[in-house]
């Protein structure tokens, strides 16, 4: 107790020093007064008196520092008293401690900007009970090359019915729900989720409730749950949202319930507004031709993702061996649905996580040769503090809280330039990267910050400490100020200093050489389409015409109306938008006219799409043999198909394909004979899912006889789309005023969006690149013209003595180049491993490419002459004479 | 060093108290004076030691201390003992018997014996 007490007074004994010093004083001098006054008394003389007390009670200045380090916390009060010098020093040297600063706070501000989005994307679990076990289960068939393929309702249920690894297995597929209810027509996102979904996620209502196990026979499935964001963007504050209705194209719906903010499925692509749930009829129930349900499901306890893949693997195999048709080949697929959301990203976070990192380190170093530039001319202070009785682990607590007192600065300045650049990161529009909008400076964040901040005052603090605590005594006192500190090891710590600069800096523009030159062969990749001017409007009309004669007619008469606008090239609609994120396609099986049949898992197969003959024009896709649809391609007359390119070459190699027919089955699972389509013409190919894959095959078929009602219109416009926008718009709704577009695009936008991706991370490298090769080139120009000043006397007399400029210069240059050379072979070796990391980033250039490694080795040595330069052009001109006079 | 002025400390701090117990509130010549009477002069004490020792027995509690006049007239700080301070002088007092006594009977061999 009283040892706390002790504690506590003695930090307490921090504060009011000068009064508890004056105070001591006074105690002092009242003692001393009392001894001489008895001294007086007992006979001796005033100046006896005096001088026998001063003996006898000791040294006042001893006994006020005793006193002072009983009162207080010596170590603490060392570290305060550090601390005020150091801050002197920062404060006397404005420069060095804005630059070191500055370095410093982007390095840390950089990282932790980049951390706090690899948190929120990769680190987060997601918003689940126990989201580890959460597993999202595809059909995936290698020879289509499926592997997240969807599932039919009965592969669904034997699924669920005959696996033991799960606890549960649930359901779900895409939908909107098209709203017609009073006010503007708008089109919600919808998943219809099968019975216990909610509570196998262990996701509960944040008002009301989600579904009742009733809720989930036909017929009593009218109830709709909400998304946080609907309910505050469609009701705002309304506290009576439960028991609503809602009136949709299809009927009226109960809100049984809102779910919590946070609550998401990032790996489905856009937030779901809706949810309902999904039910399956008798007849449903046995469908197992239609792959339309994407499967999530809960583990057991205790079992493992490969136990479960195990255990899945037969279930298949039955399943293909009972039901060959539609299943032979087929496999199930589990993957944790974590790695389902970031997989994909995650490279790209880990490499620019790994650059970052990189460029802090630069930063790191410089600061470091900052410091041991400094610390040559404090050289003698540090000696004569030596030579005064200061311990050498002193004088390292004083540098290091130096540092320390830098890294804060840094820390400070870092987190504030963090919460800046995570908006920036955001307007950079990194595209798809799930998750992205939880990214914020939070606690995590800022914990983190300070972390790598004390790491970095210790690499930064350490080498320049440990060099002056080593300091040579007798030499430093010896040398005077200007020259001291020119002993071989100073300089060879400097050198390896820049050495690892120019490392850095290579395997970092290596990375970002490697993801430009992808960058570059992506966007000159040709999407087999026209881009420019062109915009898509994706309706969806199945529940306002339920008949094919309906759609049809809507469809046709909305494209008379868009082309009868002025500044209207073309007009058309297809299904799908190529690269319109949404609904997944898959190719399907089809028949080859004359052809032997083949096994059902390796019949041909390729995507179907949906046109009128207007959409290729429209979208600028050539026709290179027979003829497009027509007006003579009618509901009743022969049916025909058009193919691309690829699946002419890949079917009918050195054939004609023209006037042969494919067969296609019937809607699944019905008994219907299969639909003989004549091919009558041959497109170009469309990269249908961005400018990163390769075109698949692909054949379309004519709306008036397939009539689709989810469709988007493809026009072309004169000048800029967008300026057209409302009038297309009008012309549609003249059509039917009621109809909402749920996805407006240029085709432009698409493929920039496909790029997203791509350039937020190759801005961000380029940009940490350009950094790095700033600090490196500071660093050696530090280095070199810092070597140079040292050695002026003795270029100096070297001229004197006939040394030719040039020699000099060679000499100066040399010397700097020696390092970056060592550097850009070391980066070199270093950028072979970033190349490794960034491989599943790079696009049509290889992790190796010499063009990439040559010209950055190129550009490293050229920056690097140019930092030589100044200093050697400086050293050229010394004037022998005043060299020489030199100090 | 520092392990002798520790234990000059203790004794130091067990004088302090027993001092001050016994002549009631004093200053800190008093104390200094006192303790070198008690000793027949064969302890000195400086500044460096009593001070510092004064100010421990402070912060711990064990004393209090006051700005008063002394005999003289002439300003001075007096130290007087707190009840924490009683009891630890009893317990430290008793403490130190027992140790004296200890020790003593190793240093007269003569008693072990019988």
């Amino acid at each position: 107790m009283s040892l706390l007490r002790a504690w506590f007074q003695r930090l307490a004994g921090l504060f009011h020093r000068e009064r508890r010093d004056r105070e001591l004083a006074e105690e002092l001098e009242s003692h001393l007064q009392m001894h001489i006054e008895d001294n007086v008394r007992s006979g001796m003389s005033p100046k006896e008196a005096r001088r026998n007390a001063l003996i006898k009670l000791g040294g006042v200045e001893q006994t006020k520092e005793i006193y002072r380090d009983q009162r207080g916390v010596p170590v603490l009060e060392n570290f305060i008293q550090d601390l005020r010098y150091g801050a002197r020093m920062l404060r006397k040297n404005p420069g060095f401690t804005l630059v070191a600063v500055l370095t410093l706070a982007l390095g840390i501000g950089a990282n932790a900007a980049i951390f706090s989005v690899v948190d929120a994307v990769l680190l987060r679990p997601l918003p689940y009970r126990d989201p580890a076990q959460i597993m999202t289960v595809w059909q995936n068939s290698p020879r289509r090359q499926i592997v997240d393929g969807r599932v039919s309702p009965a592969n669904f249920l034997d699924w669920k019915n005959r696996n033991i690894v799960f606890q549960d297995l649930v359901a779900m597929t895409y939908w909107n729900l098209d709203y017609a209810g009073k006010g503007e027509p708008e089109l919600f996102l919808t998943e219809l989720v099968s019975k216990d979904f909610f509570n196998m996620l262990g996701v509960r209502a944040e008002i009301g409730r989600t579904f009742l196990p009733e809720e989930y026979e036909p017929g009593r499935d009218k109830v709709i749950v909400l998304s946080h964001g609907l309910r505050e963007r469609r009701f705002g504050s309304d506290p009576n949202v439960i028991g609503q209705k809602i009136t949709f194209s299809v009927g009226d719906f109960v809100i049984a319930g809102v779910l919590p903010a946070d609550f998401t499925l990032p790996w489905i692509g856009r937030e779901r507004e809706i949810f309902v749930p999904l039910t399956f009829t008798p007849e449903e129930q046995k469908v197992r031709g239609d792959d339309y349900l994407h499967v999530l499901g809960r583990l057991k306890p205790g079992i493992s993702v490969e136990q479960a893949r195990a255990a899945m693997a037969p279930i298949a195999t039955r399943l293909a061996e009972e039901y060959p048709t539609e299943n032979a080949g087929a496999g199930i697929a589990i993957v944790p649905a974590m790695e389902k959301t970031v997989g994909k990203v995650r490279p790209m976070l880990l490499a620019l996580l790994t650059a970052v990192g990189l460029v802090l380190l630069t930063g790191c170093v410089n600061v470091a040769n900052l410091l041991l530039a400094r610390g040559s001319s404090r050289q003698r202070e540090m000696a004569i503090r030596i030579a005064l009785g200061a311990g050498r682990a002193r004088l390292m607590r004083q540098l290091l809280t130096e540092s320390f007192l830098l890294t804060v600065l840094g820390c400070g300045g870092g987190l504030l330039l963090a919460g800046w650049s995570a908006r920036l990161l955001v307007a950079l529009q990194p595209g798809d990267i799930p998750r992205l909008k939880g990214a914020t400076i939070d606690s995590r964040v800022f914990l983190f910050a300070v972390g790598i901040s004390l790491l970095t005052a210790l690499i930064f603090g350490l080498a320049p400490s440990l060099q002056a605590s080593r300091a040579d005594l007798q030499g430093s006192l010896k040398e005077s100020g200007d020259r001291a500190g020119t002993g071989a090891s100073r300089r060879g710590l400097r050198s390896a200093l820049v050495v690892t600069e120019v490392t850095l800096a290579v395997v970092l523009l290596v990375g970002a050489g490697l993801l430009i030159r992808s960058f570059i062969n992506l966007i000159n990749v040709n999407p087999g389409y026209v881009s420019d001017h062109v915009i898509g409007l994706q309706v969806f009309v199945w529940d306002r015409y339920s008949t094919p004669d309906l759609r049809r007619a809507y469809f046709e008469q909305a494209i008379q109306n868009v082309a009868a606008l002025p500044g209207v090239e073309h007009v058309g609609v297809v299904a799908p938008l190529p690269m319109l994120l949404g609904s997944p396609r898959r190719p399907i099986q089809l028949g080859i006219e004359g052809r032997a049949q083949v096994r059902p898992d390796q019949r041909p197969a390729a995507l179907q799409s949906v046109a009128t003959p207007g959409y290729f024009a429209a979208m600028g896709i050539p026709l290179l043999r027979g003829r497009l649809f027509d007006s003579s391609d009618r509901r009743d007359s022969k049916p025909v198909v058009l193919i691309n390119q690829k699946m002419a070459q890949t079917f009918w190699p050195g054939e004609d394909p023209i006037g042969k027919e494919i067969s296609l089955s019937q809607s699944q699972g019905s008994p219907a004979p299969p639909l003989k389509c004549e091919i009558v013409g041959i497109v170009g190919d469309v990269r249908q899912f961005g400018p990163e894959g390769a075109p698949m095959s692909e054949f379309f078929r004519p709306h008036a006889q397939e009539p689709s009602g989810s469709m988007a219109f493809v026009v072309r416009t004169g000048t800029d789309p967008m300026s057209l926008l409302k009038p297309i718009e009008g012309a549609i709704w003249q059509a039917n005023k009621s109809i909402p577009f749920y996805a407006v695009n240029t085709m432009r936008q698409l493929l920039e969006n496909s790029w997203a991706n791509r350039r937020f991370s190759v801005v961000l490298l380029a940009g940490f690149a350009l950094v790095a090769l700033v600090l490196a080139m500071i660093g050696i120009y530090g280095v070199v013209s810092y070597s140079t000043a040292q050695r002026t006397r003795e270029i100096g007399i070297r001229m004197a003595l006939g040394a030719q400029r040039q020699d000099v210069m060679g000499m100066v240059v040399g010397q700097g180049m020696r390092l970056v050379l060592i550097g850009v072979a070391a980066g070199i070796v270093g950028a072979l491993f970033m190349g490794r990391l960034l491989s599943t980033l790079l696009f049509g250039v290889s992790s190796l490419d010499p063009v990439t490694f040559f010209a950055v080795g190129l550009v490293l040595i050229l920056v690097a002459l140019t930092a030589c330069y100044i200093p050697a052009r400086r050293a050229m001109r010394v004037d022998p004479m005043v060299a020489l006079r030199y100090e | 060093m520092s392990d002798k002025t520790d234990v000059w400390q203790g004794t130091l701090a067990l004088m302090v108290l027993k001092t001050i117990e016994t002549m009631g509130p004093l200053h800190g010549y008093g104390i200094a004076r006192r303790i070198e009477q008690t000793s027949a002069q064969l302890l000195s004490v400086n500044y460096g030691t009593l001070y510092p020792a004064l100010l421990k027995l402070e912060q711990e509690g064990y004393i209090a201390s006051e700005w008063g006049a002394s005999e003289n007239n002439r300003k001075a700080k007096f130290y007087k003992l707190t009840r924490a301070g009683r009891k630890q002088l009893e317990k430290e007092a008793r403490d130190w018997e027992q140790a004296t006594a200890i020790l003593a009977r190793f240093l007269s061999p003569g008693k072990e014996s019988s």
